[in-house]
């Protein structure tokens, strides 16, 4: 059952990782979170951003070796599969959330992500919390 | 004896985290664990502490900019894992004049009443821009003292609005021989206008009005906006009129004070129709600084008609209008109030100036430069947490709710701002060994120039300066 439209993401990035340019969102809903390092991502960030409704998570950070805080991307990492482990558990399949090496220059390949993320979502579905809280 | 004027501040904690600017960072992956000298624990602000109880509630990330920048989790790691960084959602609010810092500071002052200090002194550029390339002398050693301003050494901020009569001449008898009417004295050299953008539902204009009330001056609304609600507060409301509207609201002049037109060539002759809905009203002009204009001739014009006060306007960032290199409001301020003393009208009239002014120090600038008051707009409703993000333009949602903020809460917040500026201006007044803020009218002998210091300096080996600092 779809409850709403559009497909709702959320997007958390390193400062260096992603430019936002409008046209890069047509088709769904997009809430970016620009961060100063993707290692402030915590868990309970992710966890927070598919309790407010969105139906895919995705982190974008720097490319190896190409953190300005030489291991922020590396625990970024790890956190995301900590938090796609949780997903998993509770059933709301960890595929919603992604992490991906981006550079702010490459925006083209940073379209190709969503796009890649929203043709996942027409598999796996809508945010099932929203419809348990319906 | 007489009560001194005292602006009482109380603490209101902002509804929604302010737009921070620091927050630290662990960046390498080898904390020890277990550290019996960590430094989250030792955080003299509790930040980490903190921290974890958001994340227990599942906060949205802003909570993670509240850092206070004081380097101690930095310096005393063991292991080294943390890093300072600036938010960048900082760096990307407000704009070239209404810079993050400004707003920053603004929320800061909104929120506790106290003047803002960095604690690490200025390390701003030594000249810039605008207000920037003019400093006060500060070097009086002289009374009052600086510990006593805030109390046993009073310091008078109270300005007036009406005209002035050139001269008292008596009769025989000792009576006077010359009308003085009533003076209209406002405590602090501050007005409140209504914001021309942002969300100006009900709930914000009643804030700024009850503000303006408690602290006793007063704000300049359009009077097609004043409704029947605002009535109650008429003493503290200036309706901005035009001349072929003012006849709409003869109600509305009768109960207030003083009103405002706004200039058009002839408007002299329409003050005689305003006096005849209220006798008593005391009449403002108000003037669009443009380039177009001869705003000085103008100016000495209208002082040597039946006015009060001439209230000249700036863009919100101080420039002149409609000109490719716009002057600053502090040149524009100068020519002005040297016009009216060269034509002997200066004590006359006041004149109260808009537009640029987002700091205490301004209103000091400002009076300097020849003003006898100022008029803010967009610091008003940054207090009220504002972000000048311009989403409500769009018509976009406000990020911080504006239009739903509580008149106690938002003209809590406003109270706290003018105390901490007055605070401020009495800082500076003492500084300077002025007792009175109509004092310092004009006062440039208190102020150094940039362009006049370098002009004084280097003009003699590198010639004058050819396109002046503001430009550009």
């Amino acid at each position: 059952m779809k409850i709403h439209n559009k497909p709702k993401l959320t997007l958390f990035h390193c400062l260096n990782s992603f430019k936002e340019t409008a046209s890069m969102f047509d088709g769904c809903e997009v809430k970016t979170v620009k961060m100063a390092c993707s290692s402030m991502t915590k868990d309970v960030h992710l966890l927070r951003a598919f309790e407010s409704g969105a139906d895919a998570v995705l982190v974008l950070v720097c490319r190896e070796k190409a953190c300005r805080y030489a291991e922020g991307s590396i625990r970024a990492e790890k956190r995301v599969n900590y938090v796609k482990t949780i997903l998993d558990d509770i059933g709301m399949d960890g595929k919603r959330l992604n992490i991906f090496n981006t550079s702010s220059k490459d925006s083209g390949s940073i379209n190709d992500i969503i796009k890649k993320t929203l043709l996942e979502l027409e598999i796996i579905g809508p945010n099932p919390a929203l419809n348990h809280f319906n | 004896m007489p009560q001194k004027y005292n602006i009482h501040t109380k603490a209101a904690p902002p509804r929604f985290y302010p737009v921070g600017k620091y927050a630290t960072i662990e960046f390498r992956e080898n904390c020890a664990g277990s550290c019996k000298e960590c430094v989250k624990k030792k955080c003299v602000y509790d930040i980490f502490k903190d921290n974890y109880l958001h994340m227990s509630q599942m906060e949205e990330p802003e909570y993670l900019y509240t850092c206070n920048s004081c380097f101690r989790c930095i310096q005393e790691c063991t292991k080294g894992i943390f890093s300072r960084v600036v938010n960048p959602e900082y760096r990307e609010i407000g704009d070239e004049y209404w810079t993050p810092d400004v707003l920053n500071r603004t929320w800061y002052q909104a929120h506790t009443g106290s003047i803002p200090v960095s604690g690490a002194g200025y390390r701003g550029p030594f000249a810039g821009k605008g207000f920037d390339s003019m400093w006060t002398d500060m070097s009086e050693i002289v009374r009052p003292t600086r510990d006593g301003i805030h109390g046993r050494e009073y310091i008078n901020t109270c300005i007036e609005l009406t005209r002035r009569p050139e001269r008292l001449a008596f009769n025989e008898d000792g009576s006077l021989a010359v009308e003085v009417k009533p003076i209209l004295e406002i405590p602090l050299p501050i007005l409140f206008q209504q914001p021309d953008f942002g969300v100006c539902s009900k709930n914000v204009v009643i804030s700024m009005i009850k503000a303006a009330e408690t602290i006793g001056t007063k704000i300049f609304i359009r009077a097609a906006d004043v409704y029947q609600d605002l009535m109650p507060f008429g003493k503290s409301i200036i309706p901005l009129v035009k001349k072929e509207n003012f006849e709409n609201y003869p109600l509305l002049l009768a109960r207030v004070e003083m009103v405002e037109i706004e200039y058009e060539p002839g408007i002299e002759k329409l003050f005689d129709r305003i006096k005849a809905i209220n006798e008593n009203l005391v009449i403002s002009v108000g003037l669009a600084l443009r380039a177009d204009l001869d705003y000085t001739e103008i100016c000495v014009e209208l002082s040597k008609t039946d006015i009060d006060t001439i209230h000249v306007y700036a863009d919100a960032n101080g420039r002149e209008f409609e000109s490719k290199s716009p002057r600053f409001i502090k040149d524009m301020l100068r020519d002005i109030h040297l016009g009216l003393i060269d034509a002997s009208t200066r004590q006359q009239v006041n004149i109260l100036a808009s537009g640029g002014i987002c700091m205490a120090e301004h209103v000091n600038k400002t009076i300097i430069c020849g003003a006898d008051g100022v008029v803010i707009d967009r610091p008003l409703l940054v207090a009220m947490e504002c972000r000048l993000c311009g989403r409500c333009m769009n018509d976009l949602s406000c990020p911080v709710e504006l239009e739903a903020i509580e008149p106690f809460y938002g003209s809590n917040r406003i109270i706290n701002l003018m105390g901490a500026w007055r605070n401020q201006i009495l800082e500076m007044l003492g500084a300077m060994g002025i007792r009175e803020v109509r004092r310092l009218r004009g006062e440039v002998g208190r102020s150094m120039w940039f362009e006049d210091l370098e002009k004084e300096s280097f003009a003699p080996i590198f010639g004058e300066r050819k396109v002046s600092i503001d430009v550009g």
